[in-house]
């Protein structure tokens, strides 16, 4: 829960961040480190590829903080830039990996094919391998798509935070969650979890 | 069937919570009823329930020091500019090359020159001795050259008497 004088401390922070105090930067990198691992995390998918993500988007809340106007939130602006870099990685690994992604493998190591039909049997699956074949088709999610659903439903960002973040109205966001959600529904409907 | 769906546009919604009262209540009437419905709105608890669930890594502390040692090398290679010598520093040669370059070049020229003219004045001195030599060999000529000569001088005298 974020108190009134804990907005009054971040405005503090980023004026003395803004006359370029090192000690304040240190600070806020300590306030939002965890957070922002965690949406990185979420969208770039390794523990390795989030702390450069993260690195990146934290040097450029130094190098660009002169722009942030105050009249919106910080963390707001925080994550759009957390975004945008992930975003940016995610693009770049895609180039190079030219748009490969793995095969499915089940518990006895045979390949899945990501079922996408709803004349097949119901496969029970367990939570486990659930929880994989969604992050696989999450991953597929369109890029706006992704993004909605992971800050939302991942990271517990609220919609206006997320239309905020992303520079959209609340209207769009909605939009983008209800396709989310009703493809991801689509491509599992085959599953079950057990 | 198209009550289903009217409710199956609306089911995620219903899910956040996000319908207006009478909305939600209509929906949870229908829910109640209709099994299909029942079984898609289980399909996005099932979905948005294992995505809310995923295991995100806590990073140790010793994890974020190193984080922090490493952003703030990001940061300061960033924040210092990078060194681009100006057109004198890149043409210029540096001290500690030009002193012993020019020494060397001086002695090197001042043993040239040394060796020079000691070959000049060998050169010399050999000419000297080649042309000795060579007046030497034809002394016999010379003196009756000089015996012409002499006779002639006689003869001047002689005729002047």
């Amino acid at each position: 829960m974020v108190t009134e004088s804990d907005k009054q401390e971040e405005k503090m922070l980023i004026v003395r961040l803004k006359q370029g105090q090192r000690s304040a930067f240190d600070v806020l990198v300590q306030q939002y480190r965890q957070r922002g691992f965690a949406i990185c995390y979420n969208l770039v998918g390794s523990p390795e590829d989030a702390q450069d993500v993260l690195q990146d988007a934290f040097i450029k809340v130094y190098r660009n903080i002169k722009n942030f106007r105050e009249d919106a939130a910080f963390s707001t602006w925080f994550y759009r830039i957390l975004t945008n870099c992930s975003l940016d990685f995610l693009r770049k690994k895609k180039v190079l990996s030219k748009h490969f992604t793995g095969p499915l493998i089940d518990e006895e190591g045979k390949e899945q094919d990501i079922a996408d039909s709803h004349s097949e049997p119901v496969r029970i699956l367990s939570a486990q391998e659930f929880a994989r074949n969604l992050d696989l088709h999450i991953e597929q999610l369109p890029e706006k798509q992704k993004v909605c659903f992971i800050l939302k439903h991942q990271n517990r960002l609220s919609n206006q935070e997320i239309a905020q973040t992303l520079g959209c109205s609340l209207g769009t966001v909605k939009v983008h969650l209800f396709r989310a959600v009703r493809a991801l529904q689509r491509k599992l409907s085959v599953y079950s979890v057990q | 069937m198209i009550r289903c769906l009217f409710i199956k546009r609306k089911l995620y919604d219903y899910f956040d919570n996000s319908l207006s009262e009478i909305e939600q209540s209509k929906i949870k009437e229908h829910l109640d009823s209709c099994a299909g419905c029942r079984n898609n709105l289980k399909k996005i608890h099932e979905v948005i329930d294992t995505a809310g669930s995923k295991n995100i890594p806590h990073p140790t502390e010793e994890f974020w020091n190193k984080f922090q040692g490493e952003l703030d090398d990001k940061l300061n290679d960033v924040l210092t500019p990078a060194y681009k010598p100006g057109f004198r520093e890149r043409f210029s040669i540096k001290s500690v090359v030009l002193v012993p370059s020019v020494s060397v070049l001086v002695l090197v020229m001042a043993v040239s020159i040394q060796s020079n003219h000691r070959n000049s004045t060998d050169r010399f001195h050999q000419a000297m001795l080649d042309e000795m030599n060579v007046l030497e060999e034809v002394s016999p000529a010379t003196t009756f050259n000089n015996g012409i000569e002499f006779s002639l001088d006689e003869a001047v005298l002689a005729s002047e008497m």
